[in-house]
């Protein structure tokens, strides 16, 4: 076995931030969408598939067509754009949920409706907010030898963030505050964050 | 490459899927085991992408690959035997539920999570040919993952788990995962391996294993248990996953079982004393105990059930001697999608029973749902509902008083005792906008109180509703508000009474 020397990777606490904060985001929209969708279209299995395929669909395709174009412009542009916009259409979901929830749920069957209100409210956040983490890799990802780690970190701290998500979400939000007031939150906190990566003082990366 | 991916992907959230499902007849379905599995599996992928991305920048080849794929089938096929071993030794000890399920879920479910993990960051390395390239090679495959991860969900939920049981589908997934990873790596005949003949000994064995349920359907796991009585007619005992939810005497639908029915029946009787033409609307169907008591006793009266699981009903008809001419007629919906489409309705009576263990579907709680409720019901309609809480907690009692109290005039307790007890108990709600007559109620004998002959004393204690005083007290004591579809903390009220209780 060859001696193990990796070369130190380098250390961007940012990128590691917004990809926690981003897992962290779409699994508290995700535990929340079942809240969201309950009043109109009841909780069963209908609903529960449809709002995990729903956000699974926005994954596979944010994290395609972001990092397609993450290797054609600057990834920090992507990065700025899909959390922003993330943060946009969570907030969006909610008023467009409570415009087609109502008529949704007495005129159509579940199992059409639930893919239809789905596609509308959680589809949207999901797409944006998937295009982070392909996007950070690009924009940390400097040398071949170091492929592996930069993936494998920035994957890790993504999943931590969505644990920290999930548990938030599944017992101390819902527990003691309103599902709107949590939705909101996280659509502003999401802009918010959006603002920070597009205006941080770039540093020199002139030191490598 | 895409393809490993994708089917790792696919594998992972099977496993998450199946999980759930293969822990619920030990520690039931709850916030908690969810949450737990969730945890579980997303744990696994951190510490996983970290090692992976590790081992491919070291060790990056086919043959870690192909090694990491069979020992992800190994481990699921290995969890298997834990989880009937920890589910034996755990599901009648002595340790609270809620650590039960964090050791249940993470002995079983992390190592397979883990090494599925590794995968993604080997993948990427060994795909990404220029640093040109970066984002479109880890796009694509985070893509291919995604999908891998959806068609899981589906073909887990939807097909896999009805059609072959949890058991066939942990079989399943070690065996694609192995054979997998042996190809991946045919270069290094990983078969030839001592490792090999362990894993076919595990194969043998897995099929050997008990499976558990007779129906698994996409939300319980439906055990029934048939015994003899002391009048040698046959009853049977329908377990929901953790729960025993009724219990069924077909050949006499008198024999009401569980007591909180005996307040049902007293309910029935004592309103309807003439004319006995009424309908009554159920949400939740599980032994049909009550729908069968009406249709024997009743013949005028028109019972509908609305049961989200069309296998709980099949399993009525199939095992336990529900006739399938019964003139019981059955929704498989949502209960408040059904009501919301309803438009036409005017029920009687309501009969509330959708409350498994502590899973409380939270849409079913709240003021909304009970305004939509009210609105099929005639004007002097009653709705009775069985709930689940602990006389030193409360808060959900409360709550679902302050609830019912939004929406009708009169709301009773029911605890079949002469005050809420302490320890776990099923305690009956009633509300109705006319008040209930007190005489009729306690002087009522319906057919189950016949059958059941218990002496006045303890007929009366077992139907009683509780002083009002009583109730204005444990109001002033539980602070718990209203439940709105905006906020309903069930889970947080019910959490002291759910670790107690086991």
């Amino acid at each position: 076995m060859p001696p193990l020397r990796l070369p130190p990777i380098p250390r961007s606490l940012g990128s590691r931030g917004i990809v926690f904060f981003s897992g962290f985001a779409m699994m508290t929209v995700e535990l929340l969408a079942a809240r969201v969708t309950a009043p109109y279209l009841g909780s069963s299995l209908y609903t529960w598939t449809g709002i995990i395929a729903s956000v699974l669909l926005g994954i596979a395709l944010g994290a395609y067509v972001g990092g397609k174009l993450a290797d054609q412009t600057s990834p920090r542009t992507i990065l700025a754009a899909s959390l922003g916009l993330g943060g946009l259409t969570t907030a969006l979901g909610y008023f467009v949920a409570a415009l087609i929830g109502p008529w949704l749920g007495t005129h159509v069957a579940v199992p059409v409706a639930m893919p239809l209100f789905a596609l509308l409210v959680f589809f949207p956040p999901s797409l944006f907010l998937s295009a982070v983490q392909p996007a950070a890799i690009k924009k940390d990802l400097v040398e071949m030898g170091e492929t592996g780690r930069v993936v494998g970190m920035l994957g890790s701290w993504n999943a931590a963030g969505s644990i920290l998500g999930t548990y938030l979400a599944g017992f101390v939000f819902n527990y003691f505050v309103s599902t709107r007031l949590v939705w909101f939150l996280t659509a502003a906190l999401l802009i918010a964050v959006a603002f920070w990566v597009w205006f941080r003082p770039t540093k020199a990366k002139a030191v490598v | 490459m895409k393809y490993i991916v994708f089917i790792s992907s696919f594998c992972l959230m099977l496993v998450q899927i199946v999980s759930g499902r293969a822990l619920a007849p030990y520690v039931g379905v709850s916030v908690y085991v969810w949450t737990g599995v969730i945890g579980t599996t997303l744990l696994g992928i951190v510490f996983g992408y970290a090692a992976g991305g590790i081992m491919a920048d070291t060790n990056g080849n086919k043959k870690t690959l192909g090694i990491s794929l069979a020992l992800a089938g190994l481990a699921s096929l290995v969890s298997y035997y834990v989880l009937i071993i920890l589910g034996q030794r755990m599901g009648a000890g002595s340790m609270p539920l809620i650590a039960r399920v964090v050791v249940m879920s993470f002995c079983v479910f992390f190592p397979t999570a883990f090494f599925l993990s590794t995968i993604v960051p080997q993948a990427v390395k060994q795909s990404l040919s220029s640093l040109s390239k970066t984002g479109g090679t880890v796009g694509e495959l985070s893509a291919w993952s995604a999908i891998g991860n959806l068609l899981g969900t589906f073909a887990g939920g939807y097909v896999l788990i009805p059609f072959i049981g949890t058991k066939g589908v942990m079989i399943a997934i070690a065996a694609v995962l192995m054979l997998l990873g042996l190809w991946v790596a045919r270069g290094e005949k990983l078969w030839r391996n001592k490792f090999g003949i362990l894993a076919v000994a595990f194969f043998i064995g897995a099929f050997i294993l008990p499976g558990g349920c007779i129906m698994e359907t996409n939300y319980f796991c439906i055990r029934i248990a048939s015994s003899q009585n002391e009048e040698g007619a046959k009853t049977h005992i329908l377990r929901l996953d953790h729960l025993v939810h009724s219990y069924v005497n077909p050949a006499n639908p008198r024999d009401l079982g569980y007591d909180y029915e005996q307040v049902y029946a007293n309910l029935i009787a004592s309103r309807f004393t003439t004319s006995t033409a009424f309908t009554a609307y159920f949400i939740g169907g599980g032994g049909y105990v009550l729908p069968r008591y009406i249709e024997a006793e009743y013949p005028q009266a028109t019972s509908i059930v609305a049961e989200i699981d069309p296998g709980v009903t099949e399993a009525n008809h199939r095992y336990m001697g529900l006739d399938r001419q019964t003139r019981i007629i059955t929704a498989n919906e949502d209960a408040r999608m059904h009501l919301m489409r309803g438009g036409d309705a005017s029920y009687d009576l309501v009969f509330g029973d959708a409350f498994n263990d502590f899973s409380v579907p939270y849409h079913l709680t709240t003021v909304e749902f009970h305004k939509l409720l009210k609105s099929r019901m005639s004007a002097d309609g009653v709705y009775a509902l069985n709930i689940i809480d602990d006389a030193r907690y409360g808060e959900f009692l409360a709550a679902m008083v302050r609830t019912l109290r939004e929406v009708w005039t009169n709301v009773y307790v029911a605890p079949q005792a002469d005050t809420v007890q302490p320890g776990r108990n099923t305690i009956v709600l009633i509300a109705s906008d006319r008040a209930i007559d007190q005489v009729a109620w306690y002087g009522t004998l319906s057919p189950a109180a016949v059958e059941k002959n218990l002496a006045d004393d303890a007929r009366q204690t077992q139907i009683r509703l509780i002083n009002p005083d009583r109730i204005t007290e444990l109001l002033d004591r539980k602070k718990a508000p209203a439940l709105r579809d905006d906020y309903v903390p069930t889970d947080r009220y019910l959490a002291p009474v759910f670790s107690d209780a086991y």
